[in-house]
């Protein structure tokens, strides 16, 4: 094992620290009133990525990584996937038909190639042959109708949707499948779950298999510790051996507390430490034993207009008034002081990872005297309405902050905004039933709008979290949806990029990237940019 | 006797009930799990779906009525985001929060009562002054920043202890000593102003004059300046094991409060319940063993169960 040099404290007040005299302990207010005075006061400096050689075979065997969560915690891939944040799981040990790679592209994975009928219905997909589950057998088309065959239970909440697509499965032959659809659907293919071993799942029936799953991912699943640590093992075996680590064992360590996760990298007990805010993450630069890693532009902070859904007559139903509360917000600022550049103007609802994103679109520009007069011309001088907001979100670091920043500048050009803020559970709830008026912040992972089909969850009239009644994006998005070809998919997809550009039912204020601090366990770690969630960890290499 | 300890058994099932009813009902305030179960994606039908089939579209009357007959079957329902029965949830993690709550209070107990016997024998010294200060600094600092100050210290300045986890003794002590530091300040002080009390009383005078060993002493003084102490380590004991929620989150100890955290935010009713059921039975045991207790401590209450026993904060 290396012996690394520890991490010193978080700011320039901390020093390593290793002497045992009482001397020391004497000083202890001193210290730590230094190191908290310190705490504050990072500088920030460009995040540093990568370093030097890579060894085939690591010198540490077991890197840990400290994630926010684990949502319920399922070591089962599939079921895994009923919440972003358990995409670690998803993607270490499930590997799917088709998957993204780190710029978000969809990629083969166990699926070769796919063809589809000239009805748009009937999928059939060939199948990578010598691959290997976890268990040792042969991965088969039965693998696949087994996994089809498991969502259509309703336990598999996130599969609903993908189920009640689903005619028919049927296995041609060992490296064959056909997959009739009831309507056309274009993600078929990369929307199946990902594949598990048949006859262990057979023998030992569903609830074991949730405890204990085997599928074809990079690592496999080795134990939990419930509430505290999941531990995965890397698969020898596994197809594509460019992913497969250098290193045994990864421990991802749940760690709900930000602070707790900031402790554990300068003291050593992470090796990754996940979902730092970038003011945690400035605490750490400037310090030789840790880096930072970026995940750019992992999520939209947005804020979106919700009275558009509402018959009811409402300010915020204009175009220009819209157009104004866009102009009054210095984004450029946020960006650059709320998230100590961690953070980037966002040119527009659809990112540079979603398929279709019009590029040659340019951002809205700060312009607070354009924004007064807009709001004069439309007769909304006087406007007011409330901005509701969760408390605290993954996907929108310093939510608050955020919020009273975007007010602020809004009560610069004369708009009277009152903030209200609660609970994560109540807020999601209340946005779904449509409880809420006025506007709404909510953040957009990249990961989940690289897909524009996904945006219809916020700009169609029936999406789960609907700010728009429009009928032509309602028109747009149903075209899009049945349209299966990719080329095809893009040109509808750049269309509803300009759309929501012109009409701005949604500001995309700023994109955020994922921060994480990386220890010298690590050699190299290459992240998917657009993705606010852990991992993947299949280019992760220890030292 | 008896009817003093059925008296309290009856008083401990009905506070049960109370707090589980007004658990049940104010759980249900901010909306159900259906719409955070579901994915972002999913149709107001799909969410529709899953409300019924977790029984969330019944009458709440009825929800209440079926919960409260798994109460009684000890059948505490199955977690709707867990998946799995909420007894195989809770029970770990209450017996995790109770290893971290019984290091901490056995901590606060020795401790606070060895700070306050001595403070309160030497009143007005500089000793009794210091303890005076250390009880009020204890009860003002809260136990997130005391925690944080213990690992930036510990941990990150000095490397000696781990900053988080639940592996073996080591970890063990920075929480404890975090959730400790409350409870160790408010012993000290009652036991302080308990004994001066004491050491006051003719009793003592005439037992110090009739040339009682200085250790018979201290025994006796102790003994009479229990009463109060044991009635505030009962209660301070209960809120450890449900206060544990801030010093659990901050060093990641898989204990009650985290799962309790993660309940609340996915809304999981049958969860939340569980915890309140466990946490206020384990609550209302302790405050029923401090009951008995002063039958050993008071003569009084064995023989006469009317008998009310001096409690904390009356002497104090």
């Amino acid at each position: 094992m290396s012996n690394p040099t520890r991490a010193t404290a978080g700011g320039r007040g901390a020093r390593p620290r290793r002497g045992r005299n009482a001397g020391r302990v004497a000083l202890v207010a001193g210290v730590l009133t230094a190191t908290l005075v310190a705490a504050g006061c990072g500088g920030a400096e460009a995040p540093n990525q990568g370093n030097g050689e890579i060894p085939a075979v690591a010198q540490n065997q077991t890197l840990t990584v400290g994630v926010a969560t684990l949502q319920q915690q399922y070591a089962d891939p599939v079921l895994a996937n009923e919440g972003g944040n358990t995409y670690p799981i998803k993607w270490s040990v499930g590997e799917p038909l088709i998957r993204q790679d780190l710029n978000m592209a969809q990629v083969p994975a166990l699926a070769t190639e796919w063809t589809v009928s000239d009805d748009n219905l009937t999928w059939d997909i060939k199948l990578r042959e010598g691959v290997k589950m976890h268990d040792g057998s042969a991965f088969t088309a039965k693998d696949v109708e087994t996994s089809i065959n498991r969502v259509k239970n309703p336990d598999f909440t996130s599969y609903q949707a993908y189920y009640s697509k689903i005619d028919t499965v049927e296995v041609v032959n060992d490296h064959e499948i056909k997959i009739k659809t009831k309507v056309p659907y274009a993600n078929l293919v990369f929307d199946t779950p990902a594949p598990v071993a048949t006859d262990y799942y057979n023998r030992v029936g569903e609830e074991e298999f949730r405890k204990q799953p085997v599928a074809a991912g990079p690592f496999k699943f080795d134990s939990q510790v419930f509430n505290e640590s999941m531990t995965l093992t890397r698969f020898d075996d596994f197809w594509d051996a460019e992913r497969i680590p250098n290193f045994a064992n990864l421990i991802m360590r749940i760690i709900p507390d930000e602070s707790s996760r900031l402790s554990g990298i300068q003291t050593g007990q992470l090796d990754i430490a996940q979902g730092l805010t970038p003011n945690s993450a400035a605490q750490l630069q400037g310090n030789p034993s840790l880096r930072l890693v970026t995940s750019k532009q992992a999520s939209v902070a947005n804020v979106f207009f919700v009275d558009n859904w509402f018959p009811e007559d409402s300010p915020l139903k204009n175009v220009d008034v819209r157009k104004a509360l866009m102009l009054a917000i210095d984004r450029q600022s946020i960006a650059d002081s709320l998230y100590r550049g961690f953070g980037s103007v966002t040119v527009n609802a659809t990112l540079p990872v979603t398929l279709g994103n019009d590029t040659s679109l340019s951002a809205w520009p700060y312009d607070p005297t354009e924004a007064k007069r807009l709001l004069a011309a439309a007769g909304a001088s006087d406007l007011k309405f409330t901005l509701h907001l969760y408390n605290q979100t993954t996907a929108i670091a310093d939510v608050q902050k955020f919020a009273e920043a975007v007010i602020g500048y809004w009560k610069e050009v004369g708009v009277d905004v009152t903030m209200d803020a609660m609970d994560p559970a109540t807020y999601l709830d209340k946005a779904v039933k449509h409880q809420l008026t006025g506007a709404v912040i909510l953040g957009t992972p990249g990961l989940l709008i690289s897909d524009p089909e996904k945006l219809s969850i916020f700009y169609t009239s029936t999406g789960g979290y609907s700010a728009v009644k429009n009928a032509e994006l309602d028109e747009l998005f149903a075209k899009l949806s049945s349209t299966v070809k990719r080329d095809d998919q893009a040109a509808i997809a750049g269309e509803i990029s300009r759309k929501l550009h012109a009409t701005l039912f949604g500001l995309p204020v700023v994109s955020l990237d994922a921060v994480y601090a990386i220890g010298p366990k690590v050699a190299d770690w290459k992240v998917m940019d657009g993705n606010p969630y852990p991992g993947p960890f299949w280019y992760l290499r220890a030292n | 006797m008896t009817s003093y300890i059925l008296n309290r058994l009856l008083q401990g099932l009905i506070a049960m009930w109370v707090i589980v009813t007004i658990v049940f009902f104010l759980a249900r305030l901010g909306g159900d799990a259906a719409a955070l179960l579901a994915p972002a994606d999913a149709t107001p039908e799909q969410v529709e779906a899953i409300r019924v089939s977790y029984g969330l579209d019944q009458p709440v009357y009825l929800q209440y009525l079926d919960y409260l007959r798994g109460i009684v079957t000890l059948d505490l329902g199955q977690s709707v985001s867990y998946r799995q029965p909420v007894t195989d949830l809770v029970v770990p993690a209450m017996l995790n929060t109770a290893q971290l709550a019984l290091t901490g209070f056995v901590i606060a107990l020795v401790v606070g009562i060895a700070l306050g016997a001595v403070a309160g024998m030497r009143a007005g010294s500089r000793y009794d002054q210091a303890v005076r200060a250390l009880s009020v600094l204890g009860q003002s600092v809260p136990p997130f920043w005391l925690g944080m100050l213990l690992v930036l210290l510990f941990s990150i300045t000095l490397g000696w202890l781990p900053a988080f986890g639940s592996e073996g003794f080591t970890s063990l002590i920075l929480p404890a000593c975090a959730l400790a530091a409350f409870p160790l300040a408010s012993i000290a002080r009652l036991t302080r102003s308990s004994v001066l009390e004491i050491v006051g009383r003719d009793q003592t005078l005439f037992e110090r004059a009739k040339g009682v060993s200085p250790a018979v002493l201290v025994a006796h003084i102790l003994r009479n300046a229990s009463l109060p102490v044991v009635t505030l380590a009962g209660i301070q004991l209960g809120a450890m094991f449900s206060g544990t929620i801030v010093v659990e989150n901050l060093f990641a100890w898989p204990g009650v409060g985290q799962l309790a955290i993660q309940a609340i935010q996915a809304r999981d009713y049958a969860l939340i319940q569980g915890i309140v059921v466990i946490n206020t039975l384990v609550f209302v045991a302790l405050l029923f063993l401090v009951d008995l207790s002063y039958g050993w401590l008071d003569p009084r209450v064995r023989t006469n169960s009317s008998a009310e026993p001096q409690k904390a904060g009356v002497s104090a």
